[in-house]
């Protein structure tokens, strides 16, 4: 069977994915393009013996340097050659979403036009004339309403003609409507360009010398390496952008995109009829939007969520829990008492258990923002907000990967793709760890009942509930203080515009949301699921060798005499001395100098090694190590354990939770951050900046703060 | 007179774009071409950033970004 390819590009919020979808059915690939964190999506589907394969763009308004969406739609257009481009426009939105067609003609690739939306154009007042625009265009144009699949035959059978070659979909080039002075430029720049350079890697030379013309840096820089004489270039371009700037009166970028709207009002003029009306998106953000409403209002649908993510997920995050731990069980019996039954139980399938206890939380957070997203809401969440996160550097639209941390930063971190600024997802990601995930609850709810004592500040309120609160906003700190680090020294660069359409309300279809679900869980347990399981088969290795250590006593022999009661303390003293003497332990003892400034030892040093793992196992190793078995942070019996430690004090609790509040990530966050970054580098800065911060206000805590004020 | 002062309500046609090149694309891609008319809508609950009417559809846009669009007294 033939394959050939096929190309959907569009604005965003012009109901890209829900065609998309329609087309493709559930079988589709979501990857990323290679070095940047733009998505892409791949479907397939059958027109009689052709298998076709659909690259869905990014969403974009433009075809400019803008940014990397922008670069990567370009870029896929021309240089993987698609048969065809679907230019999906959101009717009801008609000339802002044709401002892209326009830029489509330009590079003179073969376009079919797909006026999405109808419905809601017929709503607003919007009366097309398709076939009359059809003609005028040059190129197929299928009117759609694509939730309701509404239109689908039509496009099959227009993409089934086109891709026969029964029917040729080139635009007419007279819909172009540019001024003399700027044809004659490009014409000039054009003939400069064939004659100076020899392979232009198939971009045409016309739509480069416009795109020179508008002074972009991409094709600049593609063009210096491609030209002879790069520096004589240069010259005879900034004269052809002089010439326009003195004829014309503005910037040649101004120029050409006047030149676009007009071209687009032209085409306009007699295909479309418009009677405007009020619409129900006008109501809705009268309240939504509203001057005292608004922030209720976002606080209400944010606190929603959080408590979705936050609680819902709880049960069947338990449920992941006790099935592995119920195989482990049932599995062990068979395996005898060997290193492979420790490998496979604790080792294996605690490890991929490690990775599922995470897609409770990304699927309930994903299903929401989708929810969010096709509605038309989260634009106005981020409209709402974005006041505050200004003073940071960061937009509205880091607000819900921020909250969502709270809950667990992996998918917190997930969220950060609706951001379409690198610079600003990767700000917010490097924010997110600092964000007190729910793991981290049983070590302050271990330490601050064994440490806070029962009193009333200020008369009415309670001083553990105090300090549970002060730690987080410490979070909170440490996050605001490391994204203004980071502006000023590596993430140096323009702000970020806060640029963003609101479009008009919709009702978000259950199969798009689910599908987006759906894509997001596989791209979270392909990508990070097998790092994080590595990393826990690492871990486990770490804590069980060496196998035989040599033993400070012969607990063989001693449990062989004792009582039923001495038997079980020489069991748990057996297991802390095998954990102070594994690799782990004894990467504890390592580390000793380090944190003894913070009034730790070598068996806190443990304890936060495990912590890595997963922060809460942090309780689990610290009751091993004090010999008690396998303890929960509710049990007495550690309580009054480290109550008892003279190493302990209220100071060195609050400065323990601090740190690993403050410390690395859990493993399982680390390959998430490589995913969303498209690097290790990202991980391996956050591993050691996190890693200074929580030294540093520890250690300020514990030497300076603490004392003078629990003093 | 620029659009970042203009108060809710207040409808006018651009003049110009000013500002960073990478800024002005990204301005002209979303409609905001000299000639067009440009309407407030509202002000967000925090005062910033605005929310206006430009080629048929809402935009939302910070003070910052509003100050690089001349409007027509």
């Amino acid at each position: 069977m033939r394959e050939v390819k096929i190309a959907l590009a569009g604005n965003p919020n012009a109901g890209k994915t829900t065609i998309f979808n329609a087309l493709t059915g559930a079988k589709q690939k979501v990857g990323n393009y290679p070095g940047v964190t733009v998505e892409r999506k791949e479907g397939f589907f059958k027109i009689g013996n052709l298998r076709v394969r659909v690259i869905d763009l990014p969403g974009t308004y433009s075809l400019t340097s803008y940014s990397p969406e922008e670069v990567i739609a370009r870029k896929v257009i021309v240089e993987e050659k698609p048969e065809v481009v679907v230019d999906i426009v959101d009717a009801s939105n008609l000339e802002r979403n044709l401002y892209l067609t326009v830029q489509l003609f330009e590079l003179g690739v073969p376009v079919i036009l797909v006026l999405n939306m109808m419905d809601d154009a017929k709503k607003k007042g919007f009366e097309i004339d398709v076939e009359k625009l059809s003609r005028k265009l040059g190129i197929p144009v299928v009117p759609m309403v694509g939730h309701k699949k509404i239109g689908l035959e039509e496009l099959f059978s227009v993409l089934e003609k086109v891709l026969k070659h029964e029917i040729v979909p080139f635009p007419r080039e007279e819909v172009l409507f540019y001024p003399p002075e700027i044809k004659k430029s490009v014409k000039k720049i054009e003939g400069y360009i064939l004659s100076q350079s020899e392979d232009l890697d198939s971009y045409p030379a016309r739509w480069l010398a416009l795109k020179a013309l508008e002074g972009d840096e991409e094709v600049l820089r593609f063009l210096k390496e491609k030209l002879k004489d790069p520096e004589d270039f240069e010259k005879v371009l900034r004269d052809c952008r002089n010439e326009i700037r003195n004829l014309l009166g503005d910037e040649p970028e101004s120029v050409l995109a006047e030149a676009r709207y007009l071209s687009i009002q032209e085409v306009l003029k007699d295909t479309v009829q418009k009677s405007p009306r009020k619409t129900l998106t006008d109501y809705i953000d009268a309240i939504v939007c509203h001057r005292i409403l608004g922030i209720p209002i976002f606080i209400l649908v944010m606190a929603l969520l959080f408590q979705a993510v936050y609680a819902w997920s709880a049960p069947f995050m338990e449920a992941i829990d006790s099935f592995f731990a119920w195989l482990g069980e049932t599995i062990a019996p068979y395996l005898g008492h060997g290193m492979l039954k420790s490998l496979l139980v604790d080792g294996i399938i605690g490890g991929v258990g490690g990775v599922l206890v995470f897609l409770p939380q990304i699927v309930i957070l994903f299903f929401l923002i989708s929810l969010l997203e096709d509605s038309g809401y989260m634009p106005r969440a981020a409209f709402v907000i974005d006041r505050l996160l200004k003073p940071l550097g960061l937009n509205g639209k880091s607000f819900v990967p921020l909250l969502s941390s709270f809950a667990c930063n992996i998918p917190g971190i997930m969220a950060t793709r609706t951001i379409e600024n690198y610079r600003q997802r990767l700000l917010t990601i490097l924010a997110a760890p600092f964000m007190s995930c729910s793991a981290r609850l049983p070590i302050y709810t271990l330490l601050i009942g064994a440490f806070i004592p029962e009193r009333k500040l200020f008369g009415f309120w309670n001083l553990k509930g105090a300090v549970l609160l002060a730690i987080y906003l410490v979070g909170i700190l440490a996050a605001i203080l490391t994204i203004l680090v980071f502006r000023a020294f590596t993430l140096r660069g323009e702000p970020t515009p806060f640029l963003m359409e609101l479009p008009p309300y919709r009702f978000p279809t259950l199969k798009s949301v689910l599908i987006h679900m759906w894509n997001r869980a596989v791209l979270y347990v392909r990508k990070a699921g097998t790092v994080i399981l590595a990393i826990s088969i690492v871990m486990w290795t770490l804590f069980t060798f060496p196998q035989n250590p040599p033993l400070s006593k012969d607990y063989e022999a001693l449990k062989a005499k004792a009582s039923p009661e001495e038997r079980l303390q020489l069991e748990n003293e057996e297991a802390a001395e095998r954990l102070a003497k594994s690799y782990a332990g004894r990467f504890g003892k390592l580390i000793e100098p380090v944190i003894r400034p913070l009034g730790f030892d070598w068996r806190i040093g443990i304890a936060l090694t495990s912590a890595f793992a997963a922060k809460e196992v942090l309780v689990a190793t610290l009751g091993q190590i004090y010999a008690l078995g396998e303890v929960s942070e509710e049990e007495v019996s550690l309580l009054e354990s480290i109550r008892k430690d003279p190493l302990f004090t209220p100071i060195t609790a609050i400065g323990l939770m601090l740190f690993s509040l403050l410390m690395v990530p859990c493993m399982a966050t680390l390959p998430v951050i490589k995913m969303e970054t498209g690097s290790w580098r990202w991980p391996l800065i956050i591993v050691c900046w996190t890693l200074s911060v929580a030294w540093v206000v520890t250690f300020i805590w514990v030497r300076l703060l603490g004392p003078l004020i629990w003093g | 007179m620029l659009l970042r002062d203009c108060p809710v309500g207040f409808q006018a046609r651009i003049k110009m774009l000013k500002g960073p090149s990478a800024l002005k694309k990204r301005l002209l891609a979303l409609g905001f071409v000299p000639g067009r008319t440009v309407r407030v809508i509202r002000n967000a609950p925090l005062k910033d950033p605005l929310e206006v009417e430009i080629l048929g559809g809402f935009v939302a846009i910070r003070k910052d970004e509003a100050a690089y669009v001349i409007i027509e007294d």
